[in-house]
């Protein structure tokens, strides 16, 4: 203990001098802009790799969240598309109206996630975690993150079949971009990323790479959504139309999370159809 | 007492001074005399080496504070002071310190003055510089700098020393 003393005693004044160089120093880091400056970008420089480094590795933990932000942010972005309103086409309604152009809104979009999906049989078909409790109904579209996926078929309390793109029983109305020629796209050739379409004639200038989106001509998928691109074509002898084929937009081997598209005016169009009928 | 006393003096005066005057002294752009110094030079070697410390720290934030640079001229002032013994010691040729040593014009040489001077105020202002440009890649201007600064404040502080101290210390 009296030596611990002595020794206290002995480098008091080498105590008293660091502190007071410590001192001056966060003096000058404080009260210098300059020196302030070079000392903390210097220190970032250190300290930025680490950071970096632990962010890549805290990043993974938050994915889960930060996809539910996405996907929240996705179906705001897809409600606010074009084709997911009415467009009222009698401009001089509403030039002398002078509110700006009217919108209704014709389709609502909310997202599900894939329970399960197969894409190696004859008739496909996807399992979502959504069902009549969250207000699924029967012929809901089903988008993929990059294009059209499904038409909802059977619907359970907690959870609803869809009727994939790779199913005979699909069919879609479609148009190629440039020609404005509606067809339909079926999936024929059991391979999970090429689909056909049909009902183009053969004079049409079909070219490789054109885009093929859905026509809006049915109440169920909202029109201008992507489904594929072209990559073959060619003539049939046997046929007076085109066989084409695309290369699907959907990656349906990696399925996760997908959005519902549900028309407002459904039960509308409906009870028009059903008079039709029995006319 | 009278040493107190003339110490007190000693400081006020020159921080006045170094305030009031030498501050000013802004020649070619980089020439600024630290006279001031000469208190911490002057500053007998009896008096505890920590409070030696504090009078540097203090006397050099009060010059830092009208020099608008918090922190600098303090820093480099208590290295100077820690360093002072070391620096004695060497130029008394390694032999251990006796009490009575003044570094004080009349007991040692004119020679011995000049070198000690020289070295404490290259060691303090070549800080001063350092932590002012606070980028390596200007060493070069760092180091002319301080030398010219060095060369300068010594001139003036010298002939401080020589003209009221000469005599006096015998």
């Amino acid at each position: 203990m009296n030596s611990l003393r002595e020794l206290i005693k002995r480098y008091f004044h080498i105590l008293v001098f660091l502190s007071l160089l410590i001192i001056a120093f966060v003096i000058v880091y404080h009260h210098n802009n300059y020196q302030h400056f070079v000392l903390s970008s210097t220190m970032q420089k250190i300290t930025g790799p680490v950071q970096n480094f632990t962010n890549q590795f805290y990043k993974h933990f938050h994915y889960s969240k930060e996809n539910a932000e996405l996907i929240k942010q996705n179906i705001a972005l897809l409600k606010e598309k074009e084709s997911m309103f009415i467009s009222s086409g009698d401009s001089s309604h509403t030039v002398f109206s002078g509110e700006g152009k009217k919108k209704r809104r014709m389709y609502d979009v909310s997202s599900a996630q894939v329970v399960f999906n197969t894409i190696n049989k004859t008739y496909n078909y996807i399992i979502i975690d959504k069902g009549k409790k969250d207000g699924v109904m029967p012929d809901m579209a089903v988008l993929s993150p990059n294009g059209v996926a499904g038409v909802v078929s059977d619907v359970s309390n907690n959870f609803s079949t869809v009727i994939s793109l790779l199913n005979p029983n699909f069919r879609v109305s479609a148009k190629i971009v440039p020609i404005n020629q509606i067809g339909a796209v079926v999936w024929l050739d059991y391979d999970p990323t090429i689909a056909q379409v049909i009902d183009i004639p053969q004079h049409l200038m079909v070219s490789i790479g054109d885009s093929v989106v859905t026509s809006g001509y049915s109440d169920v998928f909202p029109k201008d959504l992507l489904i594929g691109t072209v990559i073959e074509k060619y003539d049939n002898p046997n046929n007076t139309f085109l066989t084409i084929k695309i290369r699907l937009a959907t990656d349906f081997r990696n399925l996760h999370n997908v959005y519902l598209i549900s028309n407002l005016y459904k039960p509308e169009l409906d009870s028009l159809k059903s008079k039709f009928k029995n006319e | 007492m009278n040493k107190f006393v003339s110490n007190i003096s000693r400081f006020f005066i020159l921080i006045l001074l170094q305030v009031f005057v030498f501050n000013y002294v802004q020649w070619f752009g980089f020439l600024n005399p630290v006279v001031y110094l000469l208190f911490l030079i002057l500053l007998p070697l009896e008096i505890p080496k920590s409070v030696q410390y504090i009078l540097a720290f203090v006397t050099g934030f009060i010059v830092d504070a009208f020099l608008k640079t918090y922190g600098i001229q303090a820093f480099a002032c208590v290295l100077m002071v820690f360093l002072r013994p070391y620096i004695i010691l060497i130029l008394n040729g390694l032999k251990p310190l006796g009490t009575g040593i003044k570094p004080v014009p009349g007991v040692k040489d004119f020679a011995w003055i000049l070198v000690y001077t020289l070295l404490l105020v290259f060691v303090q202002q070549i800080t001063v510089t350092i932590l002012e440009t606070f980028r390596w890649a200007d060493w070069w201007r760092i180091i002319w700098t301080s030398v010219a600064n060095t060369l300068f404040t010594t001139f003036i502080i010298l002939c401080v020393e020589y003209i009221f101290y000469a005599g006096k210390g015998r």
